[in-house]
């Protein structure tokens, strides 16, 4: 509020249809859960004043992307300038697990970010309340897919009982601030590497 | 003919003596359609507008007279036809003008509507005549701008007759009108031209002329009840408002070049002559009167032809159908159904047959089954209208499935795309309605259709759907094929429309970095579906299919052409190589051989059509014209446009945030009506011009 520019945290979120993006948006959001979204068609669009690590102040704006592959050709309309990329699947659809990387590098492809390496993307494996037995994806094979992602964070979540939605936000929302600081470094300063920053590598587990 | 020959009348009479360039007209016109915007948006309760601003506005615009100018002028390059220009006695002929001056004023609802929610004064029921309101239930009776056009040659003498009747029955102007006729007269003869060509005149019944009784109150009514003093404005009278414009052209007829909208300042004054009761009974009286006229007038195009006039019907459908007749009527308007009667069971009989072999086809092998297609239908199904009961049975689930997967399969080039699910829902609904008593229509969304269809109906209903919507993407399918260029091409003519018709806006959304694609995408994806609720989109529909219908061709079906149907599901088929002019952007459209067939067509009907009907070759070629995709460019920018003040105060986050949940949730069909007709504005005004900067 003090400051007059504020920061804005762009924030996209891809994964396959259905895996829960705008569910997981709305428990973010509005801390709400429904049964009754509509299929996104382009992409939603939803903010939230975030407040990390409890003295940076950021507006996050959060990009709810349609999952159908057809629309993946506008996805460069929705990535440019994002800060930090949400990947989510499904614990209980093994396919939706299988295409994180190509949603992955669909992205890189569009956005157009600075330093691919280094840009931020989060894991959330979604719908854990589910019973055990539809739960295809095991813990061990996602935590080996962040590592081979560059150890990226990863979370298990429920937008429908909101286990873990917040921490993982939490993380998006500081993951993104970093970016978007390094972003504006590197443009003040052309000598300089973009600063490579190890993010934090919490895999966190979810207790259940 | 219609609109283009009348334009040629206007221009011939007054090309001595009008010399105002038409370029400059446009501007007016824009800032005349900001007016209605404003209107608009107070209407449906989200408008925050101090009521100053929107006074000065309306009181600042230019005159409807000048709009027509331009919309006319835009059509004076075609052909010669002033058959149907009529003398009139002089003296008739000022009071005729007057009345003109009347609709003029009074113009649009949204204007009227716009008074109401400023002024908390009072509206015309003069506005009953404007040429481009928006019909509603209440007096659904008034054509269309465009059927209006049409008829306007048939019934002009009546028509003539009329409106001096009305003006008999407020003498007291009259007088005063005639005094001032000298002053007046010079724009307002022309104007009489012009509002005469689209004035729907056969069917303006007198009880509607003596009271306030017309379609802008059930919107008042919905979108301002709250408000005590808005009562007032259903007190209003004909001489009331008369009275003040008469004083408006007084005051400032004499020194400006055309007719003035009316110093709402001036219209203060009350004429209280009936009670509220009496004139809402009144008018309670003429809804249903005007409902009842309307169904007899469906009645009479269907039933009981051998051969249904297609153009006759889309004239009247255009502003509406009564719910009895819509699952006919759509059926065909979009030329799923022959107009030919006596073909029409055959015809059913046959569809039905193939789509009853194609899911046999289609199921059969549970191996063949497009895995990702069916999983695909399958999550978006339950996700279909989730707030509408209907949705949530199981044996519409089951339909919907099938008629999706099948379409899907059937057509590869695009196959299933998310939107499309959603685009099914008004021809079930409305295919439903059939088997349903007419008192029960209203319970189509909370009834489980397996309460009353027979597993056969159940399937034809499944196969009439099938096919519509067969029909219907068939005109769109550029906009799910691979990269939807159909879509992305529609979003840059909306951008391009909106930096021609709202430059603020346009410069505004630049500056924001707002990019069209951000909230158009759905609007196209959708035809505006995730807008609007259900009931408005079924009325949008209406519209859509008189306005847009692409092929009459089925509508006179030969023996080959039903074939050619045939091969749908004998084969899967790519629409892309059969249909080019299917994707007809609105350019590729102009020229493309389908539309040359569809003139053809049209011509062939016209010729055979009951005498009057040859003489509208022009209009016909209008019909043929229109693709779904144009047209709905234009109600989306009329959309955008219709909220253009508020979201110039948006940032970024705040246009994004509005236009995304965009607050229509108490539209009325009176204001997608509004909203269709302005979209038919614009198209009237720019349709000719894409070409020059739609690439």
């Amino acid at each position: 509020m003090s400051t007059r520019k504020k920061n804005i945290l762009k924030v996209i979120i891809l994964g396959d249809s259905g895996v829960g993006k705008t569910s997981l948006m709305h428990r973010y959001v509005n801390d709400k859960y429904s049964q009754q979204y509509k299929a996104t068609i382009g992409a939603d669009f939803l903010t939230k004043e975030v407040n990390i690590d409890s003295d940076k102040i950021a507006t996050m704006q959060v990009w709810d992307t349609a999952g159908q592959e057809r629309f993946q050709s506008l996805g460069v309309a929705f990535y440019r300038g994002a800060d930090c990329c949400v990947l989510v699947y499904d614990v209980t659809n093994t396919k939706s697990f299988q295409n994180i990387k190509s949603w992955r590098d669909e992205f890189l492809v569009h956005a157009n970010v600075s330093s691919p390496e280094t840009f931020p993307f989060v894991l959330l494996g979604n719908k854990i309340d589910a019973d055990d037995s539809k739960k295809v994806v095991s813990n061990k094979a996602a935590q080996d897919l962040a590592a081979s992602l560059g150890n990226i964070p990863l979370f298990f979540t429920s937008a429908k009982t909101a286990i873990n939605v917040d921490t993982a936000f939490q993380e998006i929302a500081r993951s993104a601030l970093q970016q978007n600081q390094n972003d504006a470094d590197a443009f003040e300063d052309d000598f300089n590497d973009a600063i490579n920053i190890q993010l934090d590598n919490d895999t966190n587990s979810c207790s259940c | 003919m219609g609109v283009r020959s009348t334009s040629q009348e206007i221009t011939r009479e007054t090309k001595e003596r009008r010399s105002h360039s038409s370029s400059s007209s446009t501007s007016l016109v824009t800032s005349l359609m900001k007016s209605w915007r404003i209107s608009s948006s107070s209407s449906s309760g989200s408008s925050s507008k101090p009521s100053n601003k929107s006074s000065q506005s309306f009181s600042g615009n230019p005159t409807t007279g000048t709009y027509n100018d331009t919309m006319y002028n835009n059509h004076s390059h075609t052909n010669d036809n002033n058959t149907n220009q009529q003398h009139r006695p002089s003296n008739e002929h000022g009071l005729y003008s007057l009345s003109t001056a009347n609709n003029s004023d009074g113009n649009f609802d949204a204007m009227s509507k716009q008074q109401n929610s400023t002024n908390k004064s009072i509206t015309s029921p003069a506005n009953t005549y404007s040429p481009l309101r928006y019909s509603s239930p209440s007096s659904s009776q008034i054509e269309s701008p465009r059927a209006s056009v049409l008829r306007q040659q048939h019934y002009k003498h009546s028509h003539h007759n009329q409106l001096y009747y009305q003006h008999n029955n407020s003498s007291n102007i009259s007088e005063h009108s005639t005094t001032h006729k000298k002053s007046s007269d010079k724009y307002f003869e022309d104007l009489d031209e012009d509002w005469s060509a689209v004035i729907d005149n056969y069917n303006m019944p007198i009880p509607m002329l003596t009271n306030g009784g017309n379609g802008k109150s059930s919107v008042s009514h919905n979108t301002q009840s709250n408000d005590p003093k808005n009562n007032l404005s259903r007190t209003s009278t004909a001489s009331s408002i008369a009275t003040s414009i008469t004083s408006t052209t007084l005051t400032q007829g004499q020194s400006l070049q055309y007719p003035q909208l009316p110093n709402l300042n001036t219209m203060d004054a009350i004429d209280l002559q009936k009670s509220q009761e009496e004139i809402e009974n009144e008018r309670e009286v003429q809804e249903l009167n005007s409902i009842m006229q309307r169904i007899t007038k469906f009645d009479n195009i269907i039933k009981g032809k051998h051969i249904i006039n297609l153009q006759e019907l889309r004239q009247l459908s255009w502003n509406g159908i009564p719910k009895p007749h819509r699952p006919i009527v759509w059926k065909l308007l979009i030329g799923y159904l022959p107009a030919n009667t006596k073909r029409q069971e055959s015809l059913l009989k046959r569809k039905r047959q193939e789509y009853s072999e194609g899911l046999k086809h289609t199921f059969s092998d549970e191996h063949s089954r497009d895995i990702p297609t069916w999983h695909q239908i399958e999550i978006d199904i339950p996700r279909t209208n989730p707030h509408i009961p209907l949705y949530q049975f199981k044996s519409v689930h089951d339909s919907l499935q099938r008629i999706l997967y099948l379409w899907a399969i059937r057509h590869p080039a695009s196959g299933y795309v998310q939107g499309i699910n959603d685009l099914v829902t008004p021809f079930f609904q409305t295919f439903l309605t059939e088997y349903l008593p007419p008192s029960k229509i209203d319970t189509v969304e909370v009834t489980d259709p397996n309460s009353y269809l027979t597993e056969d109906q159940k399937e034809h209903l499944e196969a009439d759907t099938f096919w519509c919507l067969t029909k219907f993407l068939e005109q769109i399918t550029d906009n799910y094929i691979h990269g939807q260029p159909g879509i992305l091409k529609q979003v840059k003519n909306l951008s391009q429309l909106v930096k021609r018709i709202d430059l603020d806006l346009y410069k505004h959304f630049e500056n924001e970095h707002v990019e069209f694609i951000q909230f158009a995408f759905r609007w196209m994806n959708c035809l505006l579906m995730r807008e609007f609720q259900m009931d408005t989109v079924i009325r949008m529909w209406d519209t859509y299919l008189a306005e847009t219908s692409p092929e009459t061709t089925s509508s006179f079906a030969t023996p080959n052409q039903l074939s050619t149907n045939n091969d749908v599901l004998l084969s899967p088929h790519t629409p892309v190589s059969r249909k080019p002019a299917m994707f007809g952007t609105p350019n590729a459209d102009l020229t493309s051989p389908m539309s040359s067939t569809n003139r053809s067509n049209m011509g062939v009907q016209s010729g055979a059509s009951p005498a009057g009907v040859s003489s509208s070759d022009d209009s016909s070629t209008r019909f043929s014209n229109t693709s779904l995709n144009e047209f709905h460019v234009f109600v989306c920018a009329a959309f955008l446009i219709k909220w253009s003040d508020a979201l110039c105060d948006m940032d970024f986050q705040g246009i994004i945030t509005f236009l995304q949940n965009p607050p229509t949730k108490d539209w009325t069909e009176t204001d997608i009506e509004m909203l269709l007709s302005e979209a038919y504005i614009w198209q009237s005004l720019y349709k000719d011009a894409t070409s020059h900067w739609l690439k």
